[in-house]
């Protein structure tokens, strides 16, 4: 430290105005780089978007016109279905994070494996569920594919789960067990409740998260041309017809590539605003 | 099973009496239980899955597979060594761009911007997490390939070409860099809100110590703030390293695709996720297959120690429950 301050004062302030020039900079990288982004969107992708792109089925290869309502049905289908798996789960594991889980070794082996299943790659997740899955019934489907956005959803959901629920006051537990309640019923009808927002709000962005996801999709969904019959056959998903699309050689397919990212990203973007809102009144409530 | 639950009843002590007795707690706690329990299951059943999917490439090239090159799909001949320098290659270099880039940002942020435009700025920052890596895939194939190609990698080749053989390539637009800039982006947001979380962690007092001895502000940024949140700045990187380890579509979507050893930054290659991504529909015999799954269970084993270090090191912080990933 001495010979920081030996340093005379006026190639300190030198090394400062260049030292924050460079900071100023790197803040305009970053957001030059989101608004770019989002400007490329909005100018190539807003003109693909009419009735018909949001309400037909593909057209034939290269051909203009031509909507992608299969894509944007199949991710509701997909979204729910890996709701049902992983919104359980995820809940029932944040659950015993925050709740049960004591300094015994289970619940440190089970703390450790969340958080690390989190940074697992998604396409591992494509690679386990191909192989459960889609080779034992010998076919690409929805069901799989809405499994591995579940498996994917499990420790987002139980991280948000756990951070919601902690911040309940142990005092209101303490005043439902006072009152003569069991533990099942404080935390079905008193904790829960109070965490609502937070595990909704933690479901949303659980959800923004999955919907995006492309990769374990490829493995198992695989993608379809028509509207889904059947949760046991191949089903289209947004990502991968914006996939498709961007990767094809005709630029009707990547007009209709940025469309359909631009709704893609926009439909989060609402996603992650509510979950603004939502924290934003759950802080203030506190 | 039992154990778990008798040691997950006397974790509280303060509710032991009424719990031991209570029939619907014994239901609560193990229908709780046994959700973990599945959740651990599956998580061991990827494990399980990878390595007996990976096994017929395993008796067949063994640990060599790792250091071996040459991807030949019709003599049955595979190496992943050109996927793991791929994936080192791009990881790296998207966390030398992103973390240069992400950690001045997050200074700015904490140190330098008026407060009402702290906010505003790192709402902005965060929602490039919100973009769908596919979204920067077709940004980076349809987009950012092409620029690269008629600016930096011109650039590359021409000045820095002649003397050092890493940038003396064919500018495809596709490739390794396009993928490392691509990667650097979808890093920015991690490495930038983590590191202004560890970076708000500094108490006052200290940088009041450093204004004290007659330091200039960015000393005390510099010599006091970031080494001081240094923990914090370590562990967001591990975790932007652990994400760029396994980023799979917009890698695969920009790094062109090839089967050798990247000689040059502009070469067209793999990472091991993208390998899997781009080549999994198309193979054509068990031991293709099998060899691709091999690349997914070093990518998980390489993942899982990344992120666990990332775990510790965060841990370390403090008790911190707030420090999201």
């Amino acid at each position: 430290m001495a010979s920081k301050l030996r340093t005379s004062s006026r190639s300190q302030k030198w090394r400062g105005v260049v030292g924050f020039t460079f900071t100023g900079v790197a803040t305009l990288i970053s957001l030059g780089a989101l608004f770019s982004i989002l400007a490329y969107l909005i100018i190539h992708g807003i003109g693909a978007i009419d009735w018909n792109f949001l309400t037909k089925e593909p057209a034939a290869v290269g051909e203009a016109g031509g909507g992608i309502a299969p894509s944007l049905l199949g991710t509701a289908i997909l979204v729910t279905i890996s709701m049902i798996f992983g919104v359980p789960l995820g809940v029932g594991v944040g659950i015993y994070l925050s709740e049960i889980a004591g300094e015994t070794h289970f619940s440190r082996v089970a703390r450790v494996s969340i958080n690390t299943f989190i940074g697992v790659p998604s396409i591992i997740v494509g690679v386990f569920v191909y192989f459960i899955l889609v080779k034992p019934t010998k076919t690409f489907s929805a069901v799989a594919g809405g499994l591995a956005l579940g498996i994917i959803m499990i420790p987002i959901m139980a991280r948000t789960t756990e951070d919601v629920l902690r911040l309940v006051p142990n005092s209101i537990r303490e005043a439902g067990l006072a009152l003569g309640a069991p533990r099942w019923h404080v935390m079905l009808h008193i904790v829960l409740p109070a965490a609502r927002a937070g595990v909704i709000t933690g479901g949303i962005l659980a959800v923004a998260r999955v919907a995006g996801e492309t990769a374990p999709l490829i493995l198992t969904a695989l993608g379809n041309e028509y509207y889904p019959t059947s949760l046991f056959k191949p089903i289209d998903e947004i990502t991968l017809r914006i996939l498709k699309y961007a990767r094809g050689p005709y630029d009707v397919w990547h007009q209709q590539a940025y469309g359909a990212a631009l709704i893609l990203v926009f439909g989060i973007a609402i996603g992650s605003l509510l979950l603004r809102l939502t924290t934003r009144t759950q802080s203030a409530a506190r | 099973m039992a154990t778990a639950t008798a040691d997950v009843l006397t974790s509280r002590p303060q509710n032991e009496a009424r719990s031991r007795s209570n029939r619907g707690d014994q239901i609560y706690l193990a229908v709780v239980t046994s959700i973990v329990w599945v959740v651990l299951a599956i998580f061991a059943g990827i494990f399980v899955v990878l390595v007996t999917g990976a096994w017929p490439a395993f008796k067949r090239f063994g640990l060599g597979f790792i250091v071996h090159t040459g991807w030949d799909p019709v003599h049955l001949v595979f190496g992943a060594l050109p996927f793991i320098v791929g994936t080192v290659l791009v990881a790296v270099g998207a966390m030398i761009l992103a973390g240069g880039v992400g950690l001045l940002t997050a200074v700015c942020v904490t140190e330098v911007l008026p407060r009402w435009l702290q906010g505003p700025v790192t709402w902005l920052i965060e929602m490039l997490a919100f973009i769908p890596s596919v979204v920067y895939g077709l940004f980076g194939l349809l987009v950012l390939a092409p620029l690269l190609q008629r600016t930096v990698e011109m650039w590359l080749m021409i000045h820095l070409g002649p003397r050092i053989s890493f940038f003396n390539g064919a500018p495809y637009g596709v490739g390794y860099l396009s993928a490392i800039v691509i990667l650097a982006v979808m890093l920015l947001p991690l490495i930038v809100t983590l590191s202004r979380e560890a970076l708000i962690l500094v108490p006052r007092e200290i940088k009041e110590a450093g204004y004290g001895l007659g330091l200039e502000r960015w000393s005390v940024v510099w010599h006091i703030s970031v080494p001081f949140a240094r923990n914090g700045i370590i562990g967001a990187f591990v975790l932007a390293l652990g994400r760029a380890l396994g980023e799979t579509i917009a890698v695969a979507m920009t790094i062109g695709g090839g089967f050798e050893l990247p000689k040059t930054i502009m070469d067209q290659g793999y990472t091991l996720a993208s390998v899997i991504a781009n080549e999994f529909n198309e193979v054509s015999s068990n031991m293709y297959l099998s060899a691709l799954i091999y690349c997914g269970l070093i990518l998980f084993v390489i993942t899982v120690i990344v992120n666990i270090l990332a775990y510790f090191i965060v841990r370390r912080l403090s008790g911190i429950h707030g420090f999201k990933a």
